[in-house]
C-alpha cells in the first residue's frame, strides 16, 4: 500500500517534469484563474466586512419608565433577551447615559455636568444589538409592547432601506464568488484536460500492458494536484503582498473609520490556504475526469 | 490454450470483419496468421487481446472468455499476455528501461527481483546499453526490441505480435523474427504472429493460417506461403 502511493507520486513528479511545456501551459491556466478569483475574494471579503460594520453600527435605544425598580428592570432584559433576532442587551443606567452624553459633545459638554446627581434628566436605557439588520423593525416593535418603556428608537425608515441595500450588496457578492469559483473550476479542468488529451495513446498503453485503472489514475492524479500548487504559489505571493501594501497604504480603512477593512492578519492566512486548496482541489479532480475519460476510450 | 469456437465480428458500422472462425493453437506453438489488408488478422488480435468483443463465439485462452471479461478486469487478464505492435507502442516519457520495469510494476514484482529481471530481457533482446536511451532516441528495430522485452519480462505464456515487422527494414524483420524464435524455444512461449511480409514466413518456417476476407482459407503446418499458399 505505502509502496503504491510513493509510487504514485513519484510517477506524478516525473511526469510533471517529463511533460514540462504541458505542465507549464496548465500551471499558468491555474495562476490566471486563481489571480481574478483572488481579487474578487478581496472585494466581496472587504465588502461584506464593511457592511457587517455598517449593520453593527445600527442599534436600539430603548428609554425605560422613571420609578421602574430594579427587579422590574432585570425582568425586562430577560424579556428583551428572548426576542427572536436580538443579539446582545446592555442595560445603561441613567449616570451612563449622561457620561456617554456629555462624552459625545466633547468640550462643551462639560456645560452639562451640573446635570450629574439627583438633578439627572435622563432615563435608563437598554441598547440592543440584533443578529443582523433583518431584525431591527420586528424587535422594536416587539419591546415597544412591553410595559414601562417610554420609547423605542433605532433610527427609523431610512436605517431600514440603507440595511436592505447592505443585504443585497451581501447577495449579490455570494453570488459573484459562486459563478467565479464554477467558472475556475472550468477553465482549469478544461486545461488540464487538454494536458491530458496530448497522452491519449499513452494511457491505452498502460491498460494494453496490463495496468489497472486505479495502477494509471493515481499518478495522473498527483500530476494534476502538483500543477495545482505550482499555479497557485504566485497567486498566493501577489494576493498576500499586494493586500498587506494596500492596506498600509489606506491606514486599513476607506473614506471612513466606519469602512474598515479586513484586518490583515489573519484574512491573508485564510486567503492563502483558499488559493491552495482550490489550485490543488480543482488540479485533482480535473485530473480524474480526464483521465477516467480516456480510460474508457477503449477496452 | 487458445481457442476460437465459432467466433464471428461484426463491426457497429456493419463491416464484418470474421466469419464462424474456429481455431486451436496449443502451448508452445509459433503460428503466422497471414493475409491481405481487410482479412481480419488485426481484428482476430484485438479479439485475443480484450480490445473487441466477438459478436458470436467465443474465444478462451487457458478457459478464460476473454469477452466477458470487464472494463475493469480486462488488465489483470492482459498481464499474462505479452503484446508487440506495428507501432512499438512505447511510452514516450518514459526510458526503455523504464517501459519495461513498468510491465513487472503493474503485477507488483518486488524492486530488485524486477530490475533483476529488466536487465536480464534487456540483455536477451541486445538493448542493454540502451536502457537510459529515451524511444525517440532509438532506431525503429531497437524500439521494437525494446518492445518486445516489455512484452516478454512478465513471461508471458502468449505472446501476440501485429505486424511486429512492418515498419522495419528487411535485415531488421529477420533480426526480429530471430529473435521472436528464440523466445518461444528459451522461454516456450506460444507466439502468435500476423504479417503480410512472404519473406519472412518463408525464412523461417512455421505453421501458418491464411485468412481471407474473414474465413481461413487454409491453416499449413510449417509451411512457406509461397510453396503452399494461392
Amino acid at each position: 500500500m505505502v509502496i503504491k502511493i510513493l509510487r504514485a507520486f513519484k510517477e506524478g513528479f516525473q511526469g510533471v517534469k517529463r511533460h514540462r511545456s504541458m505542465s507549464f501551459s496548465s500551471a499558468s491556466a491555474v495562476t490566471m484563474t486563481l489571480l481574478i478569483v483572488s481579487v474578487f475574494i478581496i472585494l466581496s471579503m472587504n465588502v461584506q466586512q464593511i457592511v457587517t460594520s455598517v449593520e453593527g453600527s445600527v442599534q436600539i435605544h430603548v428609554k425605560i419608565d422613571i420609578g421602574t425598580t430594579t427587579d422590574e428592570i432585570a425582568i425586562m432584559q430577560k424579556e428583551i433577551e428572548a426576542i427572536e433576532g436580538v443579539k446582545t442587551v446592555t442595560f445603561s443606567s441613567k449616570d451612563s447615559e449622561l457620561e456617554a452624553f456629555i462624552e459625545a459633545y466633547g468640550e462643551q459638554g462639560d456645560l452639562f455636568k451640573m446635570y450629574v446627581g439627583d438633578k439627572n434628566p435622563l432615563r435608563d436605557a437598554f441598547l440592543i444589538e440584533t443578529v443582523n439588520g433583518e431584525y431591527i423593525e420586528s424587535v422594536a416593535a416587539q419591546i415597544s409592547q412591553i410595559a414601562n418603556i417610554e420609547k423605542v428608537n433605532y433610527g427609523g425608515v431610512n436605517t431600514l432601506v440603507l440595511l436592505d441595500s447592505m443585504e443585497s450588496i451581501r447577495t449579490g457578492s455570494y453570488i459573484v464568488m459562486g459563478v467565479l469559483a464554477l467558472l475556475a473550476i472550468l477553465l482549469i479542468a478544461n486545461t488540464i484536460d487538454t494536458t491530458i488529451n496530448a497522452r491519449w495513446e499513452e494511457i491505452f498503453i498502460m491498460r494494453t500492458v496490463g495496468a489497472s485503472n486505479g495502477f494509471i489514475r493515481w499518478p495522473y492524479i498527483i500530476e494534476g494536484m502538483v500543477i495545482g500548487i505550482l499555479g497557485s504559489l504566485i497567486p498566493i505571493i501577489a494576493s498576500v503582498v499586494g493586500y498587506i501594501y494596500l492596506y498600509k497604504l489606506l491606514n486599513g480603512y476607506l473614506f471612513t473609520h466606519l469602512f474598515a477593512l479586513v484586518p490583515i492578519y489573519p484574512f491573508t492566512l485564510k486567503l492563502a490556504l483558499i488559493l491552495l486548496v482550490t489550485g490543488v482541489v480543482v488540479g485533482m479532480i480535473g485530473s480524474f475526469i480526464s483521465v477516467t475519460r480516456k480510460l474508457w476510450w477503449r477496452r | 490454450m487458445l481457442e476460437f469456437n465459432d467466433v464471428s465480428k461484426t463491426y457497429k458500422n456493419g463491416f464484418n470483419a470474421l466469419y464462424t472462425i474456429n481455431l486451436k493453437i496449443n502451448q508452445g506453438e509459433f503460428v503466422y496468421i497471414i493475409g491481405p489488408t481487410g482479412s481480419g488478422k488485426s481484428t482476430l488480435m484485438k479479439l485475443i487481446n480484450g480490445e473487441e468483443i466477438p459478436t458470436k463465439g467465443k474465444v478462451l485462452l487457458d478457459g478464460v472468455d476473454v469477452g466477458e471479461l470487464s472494463h475493469k478486469k480486462i488488465p489483470i487478464y492482459r498481464q499474462k499476455l505479452g503484446v508487440v505492435f506495428q507501432d512499438y507502442r512505447l511510452l514516450q516519457a518514459k526510458t526503455v528501461f523504464e517501459n519495461v520495469y513498468f510491465a513487472l510494476e503493474v503485477i507488483n514484482v518486488e524492486k530488485a527481483k524486477a530490475r533483476r529481471r529488466v536487465r536480464e530481457v534487456l540483455d536477451m533482446v541486445g538493448l542493454s546499453d540502451k536502457a537510459n536511451s529515451y524511444p525517440s532516441q532509438l532506431s525503429g528495430g531497437q524500439q521494437q526490441r525494446a518492445a518486445i522485452a516489455r512484452a516478454i519480462a512478465n513471461q508471458p505464456k502468449l505472446l501476440i505480435a501485429d505486424e511486429p515487422t512492418g515498419n522495419l527494414d528487411p535485415l531488421m524483420s529477420k533480426e526480429i523474427i530471430q529473435l521472436l524464435g528464440k523466445i518461444n524455444r528459451e522461454e516456450q512461449t506460444t507466439i502468435l504472429m500476423v504479417t503480410h511480409d512472404d519473406n519472412i514466413v518463408d525464412f523461417y518456417k512455421k505453421r501458418t493460417l491464411i485468412l481471407e476476407e474473414g474465413h481461413i482459407v487454409a491453416d499449413l503446418v510449417e509451411g512457406g506461403y509461397h510453396s503452399h499458399g494461392n
